[in-house]
């Protein structure tokens, strides 16, 4: 049904090493890769918003293919310039796409790319649409507070522009899990300080409690023991990809890059594709878990 | 006296020696390391060690070394 036909990254252009934070936050060298298994950050410069990002990730999709025919352009962030419009139609600024596309902007965090996954397959099944455009773009970096230490060590700055298109011998989405749970949004938020500037907060552990309790759970209940599968998580960290791993059966091969790229919110799925896996088209069973703001979980099993 | 020394020993920056030699109703503080990342090594280990889900908002009302070590205990039995 579809194909991942490619995908073209941009990251923060400032690389951080984790010397350069320890030492600002005085914490004694190798605390953080200890703590988060996270050894370097793309921290995005004050020219680069998440517009910018976008469209390089496009660009650079666009050295490979050409996406001029697409249908549909679904974007994912939680940090777009402007409240409207969506990053998506940002997204024809600087291409001559056919007027006929639908551009489709959401509001998501890290479950975004999967999210968006979800809408680009109904799209492609539903016969509304051949080539769909997920772009993701993301600067939490400019939205973490200088004294939130806890916060700052985890995420990069970055986007992603992934071309699904329709096949015949493609993927069909086997199953599927989502989950939302009330009154957790606080979790993980934008919030205004007292000179109404936006600054996200963050509640790790309850984040943990919910990765644990509820993602893991979830996904356990989709996956059938008899079938191997390569497991494209979302990249929160250590922490919880280690949990993952300890609890989830033989049968699945984990994926993970978060020690070189940090956690790169609605990105990292697109990336870790893109860094581990250059013909994902190849695999048998796959499956596509985001999880986090909301808070809220999406996986997708895919086969062939 | 504290039964969860495991745990305990793997959450805190301080070594199990000093956290056994403090009274058990001494409270949590930054001091001794109980931060947010505490909180979160804590979670994972309990689900590491006894496959259960602690709730990262009992965390929130618990003061002392004696509290935590009874919240481990009574996740542990769940």
């Amino acid at each position: 049904m579809i194909k991942f036909s490619g995908i073209g990254m941009s990251l923060g252009s400032i690389e951080e090493g984790n010397s350069e934070l320890e030492k600002k936050f005085g914490w004694e060298e190798g605390k953080i890769s200890a703590k988060t298994g996270i050894n370097r950050r793309f921290i995005s410069s004050s020219a680069e918003t998440p517009e910018i990002l976008a469209a390089r990730a496009v660009a650079n999709l666009e050295k490979n293919l050409v996406i001029d025919d697409i249908d549909c352009i679904i974007s994912a962030t939680n940090t777009q310039t402007n409240i409207f419009p969506a990053l998506a139609y940002h997204i024809l600024l600087d291409k001559k796409f056919n007027s006929n596309v639908q551009c489709f902007g959401l509001n998501v965090g890290c479950t975004g790319f999967v999210d968006a996954l979800v809408l680009a397959y109904s799209g492609i099944a539903s016969k509304l649409y051949k080539k769909v455009l997920i772009v993701t773009a993301d600067t939490y970096s400019k939205f973490i507070q200088e004294q939130d230490q806890s916060t700052r060590p985890l995420f990069s700055d970055g986007a992603s522009a992934t071309l699904i298109e329709f096949d015949e011998d493609g993927y069909i989405l086997q199953d599927y899990v989502s989950t939302s749970v009330p009154d957790t949004l606080h979790h993980l938020c934008m919030m205004k300080d007292k000179n109404l500037k936006d600054y996200i907060q963050m509640n790790g552990p309850n984040i943990l409690t919910f990765a644990v309790g509820k993602v893991l759970p979830g996904l356990t209940k989709i996956i059938n023991p008899d079938l191997e599968y390569t497991f494209y998580p979302h990249q929160a960290g250590k922490l919880v990809l280690d949990t993952f791993e300890k609890k989830l059966s033989n049968n699945i091969s984990m994926k993970k890059n978060y020690s070189d790229f940090g956690n790169l919110v609605s990105g990292s799925i697109p990336n870790l594709i893109h860094n581990c896996c250059p013909d994902l088209n190849l695999q048998k069973n796959i499956i596509l878990s985001g999880f986090g703001v909301g808070l809220a979980h999406t996986s997708l099993i895919f086969k062939k | 006296m504290l039964v969860n020394k495991d745990i305990l020993e793997a959450i805190f920056v301080i070594d199990i020696e000093e956290i056994l030699e403090l009274d058990p109703e001494t409270l949590l503080d930054e001091s001794m390391g109980w931060d947010s990342m505490a909180k979160v090594l804590l979670i994972a280990e309990i689900s590491d060690k006894f496959d259960k889900t602690l709730d990262a908002d009992d965390l929130e009302t618990i003061q002392s070394l004696n509290e935590l070590d009874a919240l481990i205990t009574k996740t542990a039995s769940e």
